[in-house]
């Protein structure tokens, strides 16, 4: 009868080879396939999108998990279209926190994906009482959200709570840990904050104005007291027209702005041609989609150097970059 | 016309009608109002925005509509050499071969400068059309087949790039993903500049080597034979292909310029079969739609140009295909229709001369019931037929006399003067032709009918002058019956 | 005036192959001023590309070609040459007097206009060839003899010395074809030199005063009552002779030149 050795043997018969071999290849790796990697490592996955949440995540877990992060600095997340890694680093993950309120735009697929596979995920700002979402315009057209919300350290902290609780959920034992993390961590944007508007009452109440790429400050601007305008929309995937191009000179000009701002994740070429044509310059770049990047610094209140990847460090940039901008320096 | 056979292949007409639906697609979602504290909440109206545009007092303005000037410029300018040659394809092919090049460029330099994008734009579509050419000189591969390949590889390869790109720090500054549908509000002076150039070119090059592309184009064996470098003029004409798309990719992008490249050409095809009427007319075509587009574009917000434009391009054309003179749609169907009408009406003038002529014209007038009964028409009919005819003054009406008391009723039908010249020219066209058929042509006379039937309606009278010195001016057809003559015609009615 | 050893053209031992397969073989020719010849022969004999090859647009892998002494790349002001109408493509926006004027390019010059001068020779080609009537209309818009015609007014409007035409009698009418005979005839008395590739052996002994008879190798050439027997025929077409047997008897003059020579 047929034995383990004879049909080996029949197998190995050179004819059919080519259809053999790849019979071989199938099998091998559909076995070797399974619904959930073995996991022999001791640390959780966390998968994160943007680098806000990877600074958010690694401040109140740190060393205790390992963050993986889809974006990184410099990267718009209303355009990001995930790859197939970042697909399987989302399957591979022990939990994924996004941000949520659309703002990453062509994730939804990929997150839905995830959540049907089972794997934990928390949205960041899925606790945010709805009477702090700014919404869509002053009109109530189409009543979008604006997801900008990490600009405003009210709403940040509520975030924070938000992924610490997930946090603390999944990984039990690491509870007094991830509190006393998420302790510092408010009090540092309380520290922040206080800061922050303390710089903003040294530019003249006339020029408070933030011109930008687009509309990514309005939380920003709430809180300091800045009015904002952005040339394109609140999110980078609706173009600007040539009629917002000229309206933008206009305004700049009637209002006499001394400065504009480009962003990290925002093409300037826009921002450059309206600064020439209406006569003013590029204030700085700013920080608004994306954090910095991890190798550089600055220094903020107290004299502490913040690294440009952290939240603290993006604020203090931001902030000092406008205020230089917009304060200091005489009328053009 | 010639060109239109061209878009007849389905390839290229498949290809155009998606750029048109693409750009209605962009259209739709960008302008979609996912609007923020943004700038353009102005709130003024159609008329004051048109107003600021056509004065041209905003610098954006003067900048976009000179960009879009130039791009329709040589755009409708090359447009018409690659089309006449049946080269749509080829724009097409080169402008999303451009893609990869674009990627590469940006990666090269590391930096937001568009000099190393567009050389690396340059590059990558020469690269393109070398993979063409040598696909089909060393393979069996077909031109249209070598042609999607290096399209969709080659965009393949660049979108790739593009999402390995968009993970870079820098990636997102480059712009790059704007190439593909084209970013108005970033047009710079640089950028005009490039066009300029690009744009005189293109326009030296076709004015001095007019005649050299004329002769390449329509018999190249003929062209090497008196010493032309054909395969270096094509060369040439590829680079300046390159380069009018390149430079029009900050404005309508990748996606689009293939557009701009194939309808105003097409719609230029469409009015004239001249080729220098058609490379005029073109570049005008590509202008207007270009600042049409842009002033378009200004009305709303957030409205993006590049699509307009190609929008407004695409009205040029159907407009030229349905109002043009003499080639549109709608004339001619005016003229098949005012034919049939002409025809019809002289087939009931022949009736009522061939029923006068029954009574050899012993009495002026017939009734309308003999015409039916003639025409092998209802009554209902032939009082149609001779309404027409009295509309246009060729019979009249009168009552027959009756002895009853009843109002009398228009049943006769007499021919005017007019009427009657008429109708002795058709039936003596249908005779001569007859004759002829019968005599030169050596037709059997039974044959000739329903050729005369037809002829009858476009003799000229040259033709039938010719004809009648030919036969000697005869005076009976096959089957006897008399042709009148011009003293007939001119005499009028005489019984 | 031409020194008196450049005959209009001189090919010496010339070879030529496609994708390594001999097309023509050892051709040795000379062609005298002021002839008209035939060159006729088998489908695939090589008589397009022998013409294409003087023209030298394509390669030869030996031997050498002289026009009026010098090699054809140098002497193309004096070649006319009428290809077949395969490469052109008919729905470009060219005119016929567009297309007669293409004649006068090789005088005109690269990157001059056209001018007055140019303008009325071409109308005078037309004329010739009775289609100045059509002058506008696109090329097209006509029947295969206007066509021929007016391909045949560009060559006139050349005003060459030395005329290659390749196959202008295929796809003609009648009249058409009486047109172009006579024409040739009209040009071979004003002193040019014509060759030309011939499809139909029945009239070849009408039409020309010489001819070759091609078959990858030169099978014959010379004056028509010389080349055009029976014998040559036969060696040049092979065993396909037989239908054109009859039509080479019907013409009078191999009858009669068998007659002489058969000694049964």
């Amino acid at each position: 009868m047929y034995s383990f050795t004879s049909l080996t043997k029949n197998f190995l018969q050179p004819s059919l080879l080519p259809w053999k071999l790849c019979g071989a290849i199938v099998i091998l790796t559909v076995g070797g396939c399974s619904d959930k990697p073995t996991k022999e490592n001791e640390v959780p996955v966390v998968v994160v999108t943007t680098t806000h949440l990877s600074d958010l995540v690694y401040s109140l877990a740190g060393k205790h998990v390992e963050v993986i992060s889809l974006m990184g600095p410099g990267v718009d997340p209303h355009l990001y279209k995930p790859t197939s890694r970042d697909l399987s680093s989302l399957a591979k993950a022990d939990l994924i926190v996004f941000h949520g309120l659309m703002l990453e735009g062509r994730m939804g697929q990929a997150l839905e994906q995830a959540d049907k596979k089972g794997i934990p995920s928390i949205a960041a700002t899925s606790e945010i009482p709805v009477s702090l979402i700014l919404s869509g315009s002053d009109e109530g057209t189409n009543g979008h959200e604006d997801p900008h919300v990490w600009f405003s350290p009210e709403i940040w902290s509520i975030c924070v709570s938000t992924v610490m609780n997930k946090l603390i959920e999944l990984n039990p034992e690491l509870e007094s840990q991830i509190r006393e993390n998420a302790q510092q961590t408010l009090s540092e944007l309380q520290e922040i904050k206080a800061w922050s508007l303390d710089q903003v009452r040294q530019i003249p109440q006339e020029r408070r104005k933030l011109v930008t790429s687009h509309d990514a400050f309005r939380y920003f601007g709430k809180d300091l007291g800045l009015e904002v305008i952005g040339l394109q929309g609140m999110s980078t995937n609706v173009e600007a027209g040539l009629a917002d191009r000229a309206n933008l000179v206009d305004f700049i000009k009637k209002q006499n702005i001394p400065a504009i701002f480009v962003e990290t994740s925002v093409n300037p070429a826009a921002m450059n041609q309206i600064a020439k044509e209406s006569g003013v310059f590029i204030g700085g770049e700013l920080f608004s989609d994306a954090l910095g990047p991890p190798d550089e610094s600055i220094t903020g209140p107290a004299d502490k150097s913040f690294d440009l990847d952290s939240w603290a460090g993006m604020m203090v940039h931001n902030v000092s970059t406008i205020v230089e901008a917009l304060g200091a320096r005489d009328q053009p | 016309m010639n060109a239109v056979f061209h878009f007849q292949n389905s390839l290229v007409r498949n290809a155009l009608a998606s750029r048109v639906g693409i750009a209605w697609v962009i259209l739709f979602l960008f302008a979609l109002p996912l609007q923020g504290e943004q700038i353009s909440s102005q709130g003024d109206s159609v008329l004051e925005r048109s107003y600021r545009f056509l004065t041209l007092s905003d610098e954006s303005v003067r900048m976009v509509l000179l960009g879009t000037i130039l791009m329709g410029l040589s755009c409708g300018i090359m447009g018409s050499l690659i089309v006449t040659r049946r080269l749509s394809l080829f724009g097409d092919t080169l402008s999303h071969a451009v893609l990869p090049g674009v990627a590469v460029g940006f990666l090269w330099s590391q930096s937001k400068d568009s000099w190393a994008i567009l050389a690396g734009a340059t590059v990558a579509g020469f690269l393109g059309v070398a993979l063409i050419s040598l696909l089909r000189k060393t393979s069996r591969i077909r031109q249209d087949s070598a042609l999607g390949l290096v399209l969709s590889g080659f965009y393949a390869l660049g979108i790739c790039m593009l999402t390995r790109i968009q993970k870079m720090e820098f990636g997102n500054q480059s712009g790059i993903d704007k190439y593909l549908f084209g970013q108005v509000v970033g047009l710079s002076s640089t950028d005009l500049w490039t066009m300029a150039f690009s744009f005189l070119l293109i326009l030296t090059l076709s004015i001095v080597l007019y005649k050299e592309l004329l002769v390449a184009g329509f018999d190249s064996e003929y062209a090497r034979s008196i010493g032309l470098p054909v395969d270096f003029l094509q060369y040439l004409l590829w680079l300046l292909l390159a380069f009018a798309v390149i430079t029009s990719l900050q404005v309508v992008g990748i996606v689009l310029v293939s557009a701009l490249l194939v309808i105003p050409a097409a719609t230029a095809s469409l009015m004239t079969d001249k080729m220098l009427s058609i490379l005029i007319w073109s570049a005008l075509l590509g202008c207007a739609a270009g600042a049409t587009g842009a002033f378009v574009s200004f009305l709303g917000d957030q409205l993006p140009t590049g699509p307009i434009i190609v929008l407004v391009s695409a009205v040029f054309f159907v407009a030229a295909l349905f109002f043009h003179p003499q080639n549109g749609l709608l004339f001619k169907w005016f003229s098949s229709r005012n034919r049939n009408y002409r025809i019809s009406l002289e087939n009931t003038l022949k009736a009522v001369y061939q029923e006068l002529e029954s009574i050899d014209f012993q009495k002026e007038v017939i009734s309308v019931g003999q015409l039916a009964k003639r025409r092998r028409a209802s009554m209902p009919q032939a009082h149609r037929e001779v309404s027409a005819m009295v509309a246009k003054q060729y019979a009249t009406l009168h009552s027959a006399q009756s002895e009853s008391s009843a109002p009398p009723k228009p049943t006769m039908i007499s021919l005017t003067p007019k009427g009657w010249g008429t109708a002795c020219r058709i039936v003596r066209n249908h005779r001569l032709w007859e004759l002829y058929l019968t005599n030169e042509a050596r037709y059997a006379p039974d044959h000739v009918h329903d050729d005369a039937e037809k002829i009858e309606h476009v003799l000229g009278e040259e033709t039938v002058r010719r004809i009648e010195r030919i036969l000697s001016n005869p005076r009976k057809d096959p089957h006897g019956k008399p042709i009148p003559s011009q003293q007939d015609i001119d005499r009028g009615f005489i019984a | 005036m031409n020194p008196p050893d450049s005959r209009p053209l001189e090919i010496h031992d010339l070879t030529v192959s496609y994708h390594r397969k001999p097309v023509l073989y050892g051709i040795d020719l000379e062609v005298g001023e002021g002839t008209l010849t035939g060159i006729i022969g088998p489908n695939g004999a090589g008589k397009s590309t022998l013409i294409k090859t003087i023209m030298g647009m394509v390669p030869s892998n030996g031997g050498w070609v002289k026009i009026f002494g010098k090699p054809a790349k140098k002497s193309y002001a004096r070649v006319g040459y009428v290809p077949q109408r395969e490469s052109v493509d008919w729905d470009f926006p060219v005119s016929v007097l567009d297309v007669v004027l293409m004649g006068r390019y090789g005088h005109v010059g690269w990157l001059k206009r056209i001018g007055k001068k140019d303008r009325k020779i071409a109308c005078e080609c037309l004329e010739k060839v009775n289609m100045l009537p059509f002058a506008d209309r696109q090329i097209g818009k006509l029947s295969g003899g206007q066509q021929q015609r007016v391909f045949l007014a560009r060559a006139l409007a050349q005003e060459s010395d030395l005329y290659l035409m390749d196959e202008p009698f295929a796809g003609v009418d009648a009249v058409t074809e009486k047109a172009i005979i006579e024409l040739l005839r009209e040009l071979k008395d004003q002193g040019k030199t014509l060759l030309v590739v011939h499809h139909d052996l029945s009239t070849a002994k009408d039409y020309f005063d010489r001819l070759i008879l091609l078959n990858m190798r030169l099978v014959a050439s010379g004056e028509v009552e010389k080349t055009f027997t029976r014998d040559l025929l036969q060696k040049t077409y092979g065993g396909r002779l037989t239908i054109f047997t009859e039509v080479a008897d019907q013409s009078a003059g191999v009858r009669e030149y068998e007659k002489e020579t058969d000694p049964s």
